[in-house]
């Protein structure tokens, strides 16, 4: 089995680690380490060193994301940490996974970021649906604070570092950093202005750095492991592993720690157990609902940051959404205009206007009530929405439908030509 | 200011910096769409239409599309406005917002002056190819003022962003999400804010619109306008009446860079309705006897031959022609001012104090302010624009963060999220509470009698040498971070109400002038009037009331003419008829309807603001000229054309009777030192623009009902003008004309309000040729001018022996609270201010009456328990002015010992000032 930095001593069934389980395997040594042996220079140059990057979907790499929250000014107030735990990204549950069956890996991976940033207060901000997650977080964050782990003493020092779990209210919007600092002081989930960074004015106007769970994750076994170690993880240019899942009609859709840089022919075919009895590989959307699809000739991809980056395409979450041949590719993509469309915060006119008007070309090519010239408007219309909008929704919103328009292309020809869905009677 | 070079479509352009590309290019009057940016919130880059190419370097030939109201106008920078892919993303967006936008502009009150409107032809959006449904919202009921139409939203947040960023509003809301955001209250109901009215021009089409215009609507190039000065306070707000067909049909506000901005108050904007009261005196009448004008004249000169001595006594709402004409027919000296003694009080020690001291401040001064005392004053209810002015100073404090963070005061955004904590030195010295107080970094509670004690004590930590608590005895922790913070200050201001009376706003010119040396700055001083020509008023010298009162009751005088003024509202009704009764004659000249009419010996019928052309002085000294928009019926005429005609008749005075308002206004320049200049507030009659007079109608484009036309089609030929640069028609010229004469916001594709940037020196800024008006106090070397003239208004010492007298530098009055432990059963009675219902004119206004709330007596809950009381029972005072029985409401912000009342209302006539009393029947 190859080296594993998230889920070495996960249960095979999933049922949570206990705070005794977590320590009995080194659990919060790295969380001491970071507060009372390492300045926080030192952790953030260790973890740029490993290479890890963001695993929310943009892939920043995180020490360079750490390095540009300013040192404290004596300026009263806090300074957060925040992990991103919306997840509401098409077909993704890497971070349920994780945290459902370790709850105390995300919340050693807060201590060291903590650590590392000199943050006091921490929030983790959970899906709402999330309810398991939720449950297990909050025992765990019950047992972590007893044990001294954070409080007044973070990991052992004379240093506070509080974490708080923050239930969200739901909306995809949320899980666009500074939506999500809106969301979390109670506002509309609006997206800010950049600038300020969120590292200058983040939650309630102070420093604030946010995280991925998947990506704090990864803090203890770099530290205990270091960083070459970390490095060596990954099979390309991209260090480390990560959890690649899919979902559709594959045979055994789950999730799964592989090192970063697999190929979606090993992630579906090896992994998932191939496609189900009778069903086709078509496509997939590699990294949720907000990255291109990847048809049979993307097979043989690394499926890591640089590479798809390359060829024009984004890894995402990893959490790959299966197209096989029973699916009719239009009404998937009307089913992917019509979330988005729904979860747009209304903020800008390309994304709020737009978007429900893709979705409703969309249904009328799919329902047979098209017009002429419905394919070009909107093939024009998605050139347009996308790159100039205010935050980057309604950009992830039209990747896989631009190039779902042109990965089906004939599957729209034959349903403009019919007139209806072939696939309906 | 420094300037840059930006470059559009390879056209260098100097603009000043720190402005954003789209400001760069509105100031150089080239087009480029936009929704939601506006120069007074600033960019936020949620529509997106005012997208360009910018280009990175020289050599970038591909560039980016960027919101050009997002984008620094760095030196150097290039950008297309042309290209065609901004072209065809402006374009997309302008048909993303007319998706769910409904086509029914032809029943829209905003179009034809609707901006979605140019932008859409602006940016060549003309074929629909949206085939869905549109969205629907159901309107709310938003109260008499403003109308509420969600369907046509196009969500570019300007509503909200001025409701609750400018105007500090919390009752607007966005509600909902996605393409269903929703604009309004949580229900129906009035909009709670007094400036909810601006509105109308902050959206960019038909969601708020002004519902009173909507009750008598024409469009907008229907409308007869020319510029006016509103009457509603003493800070002389510019305005733009819009008429048609004899009657107001809306006023919008008029820019004035150091007054009003674009905005006015909801009583400014909404009083114009009171012009069409079907209560006005119109006809002249004796003994409620219709009389010809001739036989008004002959009989009101008659009466007055009959007397052995007569005075003026005028209110501020006349011009100051008219008051020159009442002086010059009862003498200099037989002038009476019809203020309350308190305000003359306190008016006179403002003026007296710009001799050695503090200048007047304007509203331009206090929005930039950098620390602001406010003393004994309700700027809400007295000058409420004065209101939104501070809060655009408090709002000014966030840049001081913005800049330490590197963050472009444009990007409205981020310098609210960056600056969440910025507080603005702004400390409240008054009896509270105020809607003020929550932008306060502190209130010192006083009663009025101790105000001028607590602002020498604030002078006192404000100079001390050292640390703030040199004297710790008087101040407190938190009190010296105030005084730290405002000693910082370098742009500072103090805010006091005339009302407050002659000892408070001496001290506030104390400190004031302390003020300036701490700051080695100027530091002007605001002083609040009610009226907008009470400064017209002092400067004419005219004596204080009491002295008017003494004479009358003294028998030594008999005949009174009382110029638009209220002696019923001035005295209480009681007062007013015992004087009456002394009186062999009592000549009312007004516009309206006051409760003096039925006492009056004769009333003739005066012009009101938009029936007439004159000059108003305001509180920072500005003679404005305000120009006639209605033609009155021709029983009615100009108060100084009766009181010349009148004069014509009696023989007083040397002069000819003057046949324009301009010969008066020239009268009173001659007369008074210190109103030097004020014919010069605005170009005469002989002004010509290209040969031409200046059109009160726009140009003919699109045609016009000929409603107008006699028999045989034939229009009648319009009235000539022989007192303004003005036509009564649409011929004359059609150049934009001086800033004082702007007389109409409109440009070629521009309809709407917002082609207001074309008469800006910078979108957003001054008039061009400066913002209008001359500021008659400010001369160099003014303490040698003052030292030269004889009649300064501090010559006009307040004559009334009740005047609370201050010793010099001495020990100010005990606080009237302080005393009143010692009779448990008495009340101190304080006025307040009401932005509806303290203005006696604005009252009659149908919106505004709607809105006026009945009399209350205000008290803390536990002072009316204490005397069993509780909300809705009655309870009456025996006063000088007679009982006064008024409703009781709890309010538990007052203090204890204190009851409210309101200034202005029938049943507190004669009631201006504190007074102390004991609720009868009270064991």
């Amino acid at each position: 089995m190859a080296e594993l930095a998230l889920t070495r001593h996960r249960h095979p069934d999933g049922t949570p680690r206990s705070l005794a389980e977590y320590t009995r395997t080194g659990g919060y040594l790295q969380a001491r380490r970071a507060w009372q042996q390492l300045t926080p220079a030192e952790l953030v140059q260790l973890v740029s060193r490993s290479g890890l990057r963001g695993r929310g979907g943009a892939g920043f790499p995180t020490g360079k994301k750490w390095s540009f929250m300013p040192p404290p000014d004596g300026s009263p107030g806090h300074r957060y940490l925040i992990c991103n735990f919306d997840e509401m990204e098409p077909g993704t549950y890497k971070d349920r996974f994780l945290v459902e069956g370790d709850p105390h890996l995300l919340i050693e991976g807060m201590l060291i970021a903590a650590a590392a940033c000199q943050c006091d207060t921490g929030y983790i901000f959970l899906r709402g649906e999330y309810g398991v997650v939720r449950e297990r977080l909050t025992r765990a964050l019950a047992e972590a604070e007893q044990a001294g782990w954070i409080g007044a003493h973070a990991g052992g020092s004379d240093r506070p570092f509080r974490l708080h779990l923050h239930l969200s209210a739901g909306r995809y919007i949320c899980g666009e950093e500074t939506g999500l600092l809106n969301a979390l002081e109670g506002r509309r989930a609006n997206p800010r202005a950049k600038p300020p960074f969120p590292v200058q004015v983040g939650a309630w106007g102070r420093p604030s750095v946010v995280n991925n769970v998947e990506t704090l994750g990864n803090l203890p076994a770099i530290l205990r492991e270091g960083p070459d170690w970390y490095r060596g993880l990954g099979r390309g240019a991209d260090a480390g592993t990560k959890l690649y899942a899919a979902s559709g009609r594959v045979r055994r859709p789950h999730c799964a720690e592989l090192p970063l840089g697999i190929t979606l022919r090993e992630l579906v075919f090896e992994e998932m157990g191939g496609m189900q009895e009778g069903r086709r590989f078509v496509a997939a959307l590699p990294g949720g609902g907000s990255t291109r699809f990847l048809g049979e000739d993307g097979l043989d991809l690394p499926l890591d940051f640089g590479s798809l980056q390359a060829a024009g395409l984004s890894l995402g979450t990893g959490t790959a959404i299966v197209v096989d041949d029973g699916v009719c590719p239009v009404d998937l993509l009307r089913n992917l205009a019509q979330f988005y469309a729904r979860e747009s915060c209304g903020w800008c006119t390309p994304c709020r206007e737009g978007l429900p008007w893709v979705e409703g070309l969309l249904r009328g090519i799919e329902e047979g009530t098209a017009r002429p010239g419905d394919l070009e408007l909107l093939e024009e219309q998605l050139g347009l929405i996308g790159p100039n909008t205010f935050c980057a929704f309604a950009l992830g919103a039209v990747q896989p439908l631009a190039s779902g328009l042109q990965l089906f292309h004939q599957d729209f020809a034959e349903h403009l030509r019919l007139g209806r869905c072939p696939r309906r009677r | 200011m420094a300037k840059v070079t930006v470059i559009f479509d390879g056209q260098p352009y100097l603009v000043s910096s720190g402005r954003n590309l789209l400001e760069a290019a509105l100031d150089h009057g080239l087009d480029i769409p936009y929704f939601c940016w506006h120069p007074r919130l600033r960019s936020l880059g949620g529509c997106r239409q005012c997208a360009v190419k910018v280009f990175q370097g020289p050599d970038d030939t591909v560039g980016r599309i960027q919101m050009a109201c997002m984008t620094e106008a760095r030196e150097g920078i290039r950008a297309s406005i042309d290209d065609p892919d901004a072209v065809r993303f402006r374009r997309a967006v302008i048909e993303w917002l007319m998706i769910n936008h409904p086509h029914d502009c032809p029943v829209c009150d905003e179009g034809g002056e609707c901006h979605l409107q140019d932008m859409t032809v602006l940016t060549g959006h003309v074929t629909r190819r949206y085939g869905g449904k549109k969205r629907t919202f159901e309107s709310q009921d938003l109260g008499p003022f403003v109308s509420h139409e969600p369907s046509r939203c196009i969500h570019c947040y300007r509503c909200l962003r001025y409701y609750r960023d400018v105007a500090g509003g919390r009752d607007l809301q966005v509600l909902g999400s996605r393409n269903r955001l929703f604009f309004g209250r949580f229900a129906s109901g009035r909009l709670e804010s007094p400036f909810a009215g601006n509105l109308a021009e902050v959206c960019p089409t038909g969601v708020f619109t002004d519902k009173t215009y909507g009750q008598h609507y024409v469009r907008k190039w229907d409308l007869e306008t020319v510029p006016s000065i509103c009457p509603g306070c003493g800070l002389g707000c510019n305005t733009l009446p819009g008429a048609r067909q004899g009657r107001i049909r809306r006023v919008q506000p008029r820019f004035h860079g150091a007054i009003n901005q674009e905005f006015l108050c909801d009583r400014g904007r909404y009083l114009y309705e009171a012009e069409a009261s079907p209560t006005r005196p119109r006809v002249a009448t004796a003994g409620g006897q219709p009389l010809t004008t001739a036989a008004a004249l002959d009989h009101a000169a008659g009466l007055l031959a009959g007397c052995r001595q007569v005075i003026g006594l005028a209110g501020g709402r006349a011009s100051l022609e008219a008051l020159t004409a009442l002086r010059t027919l009862v003498g200099p000296a037989g002038l009476y001012a019809a203020l309350p003694d308190a305000v003359h009080q306190g008016l006179a020690a403002g003026l007296a104090a710009t001799h050695e001291g503090p200048p007047l401040a304007s509203l331009e001064d206090v929005r930039h302010a950098d620390g602001l005392v406010v003393i004994g004053a309700d700027p809400t209810g007295e000058g409420p624009l004065l209101e939104l002015a501070i809060r655009q100073a408090v709002d000014g404090a966030r840049f001081t963060i913005a800049d330490r963070l590197g963050i472009p005061h444009f990007n409205d955004v981020g310098v609210r999220e960056a600056a969440r904590g910025a507080r603005h030195p702004l400390l409240v010295l008054g009896p509270g509470p105020l809607a003020i107080d929550a932008l306060a970094l502190a209130t010192w509670r006083g009663l009025p009698a101790a105000l001028p004690a607590l602002t020498d004590r604030l002078l006192r930590a404000l100079t001390a040498t050292g640390a703030a608590s040199s004297s710790p005895a008087e101040t407190t922790t938190a009190d010296e971070e105030v005084v730290l913070s405002l000693r910082q200050a370098r742009r500072p201001v103090v805010l006091v109400s005339a009302a407050s009376g002659a000892a408070t706003v001496d001290a506030a010119a104390r400190l004031a002038r302390a003020w300036a040396r701490t700051a080695d700055a100027p530091c002007p001083l605001l002083v609040l009037v009610p009226a907008p020509d009470d400064l017209g008023l002092a400067l004419l010298q005219a004596q204080p009331l009491a002295a008017a009162l003494a004479r009358i009751d003294a028998g030594e005088v008999d005949g009174l003419v009382l110029l638009e003024a209220d002696l019923v509202a001035l005295v209480g009704e009681r007062r007013a008829t015992e004087l009456t009764s002394r009186l062999k004659a009592l000549v009312v000249l007004d516009a309206h309807a006051t409760t003096s009419l039925p006492l009056a010996s004769i009333v003739l019928p005066a012009a009101s603001w938009s029936e007439q052309t004159g000059t108003l002085i305001n509180h920072e000294g500005r003679a404005q000229r305000f120009f006639q928009v209605v033609r009155p019926p021709a029983t009615v005429q100009p108060a100084w054309r009766w009181l010349e005609e009148l004069r014509g008749r009696t023989g007083a005075g040397t002069e000819p009777p003057a046949t324009s308002f301009a010969e008066l206004t020239r009268r009173a320049e001659q007369a008074v030192p210190d109103l030097r200049g004020v014919v010069a507030a605005a170009p005469g009659a002989d002004y010509r623009q290209q040969g031409l007079k200046l059109p009160r109608q726009p140009w003919r484009a699109t045609g016009r009902a000929a409603l107008n036309l006699g028999p045989g089609l034939q229009e009648a030929p319009p009235p000539p003008d022989p007192e303004t640069p003005y036509s009564w028609s649409m011929e004359g010229s059609e150049a934009p004309p001086p800033p004082a004469l702007l007389h109409r916001i409109w440009a070629p594709g521009l309809n709407s309000y917002q082609a207001l940037s074309r008469f800006q020196e910078e979108a957003g800024g001054s008039l061009r040729g400066d913002d209008p008006g001359v500021r008659v106090l400010d001369r160099p070397g003014k303490p040698d001018a003052a030292a030269a003239s004889p009649n300064a208004v501090h010559a006009v010492a307040p004559a009334t022996p009740a005047s609370p007298a201050t010793p010099a530098g001495g020990t100010p009055a005990t606080p009237a609270g302080g005393t009143a432990a010692s009779d448990h059963r008495r009340l101190l009675l304080l006025p307040r201010w009401h932005v509806f219902g303290s203005e006696p004119v604005s009252r009659q206004a149908p919106a505004i009456a709607e809105v006026v709330a009945p009399a209350r007596l205000a008290l803390h809950p536990a002072e009316a328990g204490r005397r069993g009381l509780a909300a809705g029972d009655l309870v009456t005072f025996a006063l000088a002015t007679g009982p006064l029985t008024l409703p009781v409401e709890l309010d538990p912000q007052l203090p204890e010992g204190v009851g409210v009342f309101p200034v202005g209302w029938p049943e507190t006539a004669g009631l201006w000032e504190p007074a102390h009393a004991v609720p009868e029947g009270e064991p």
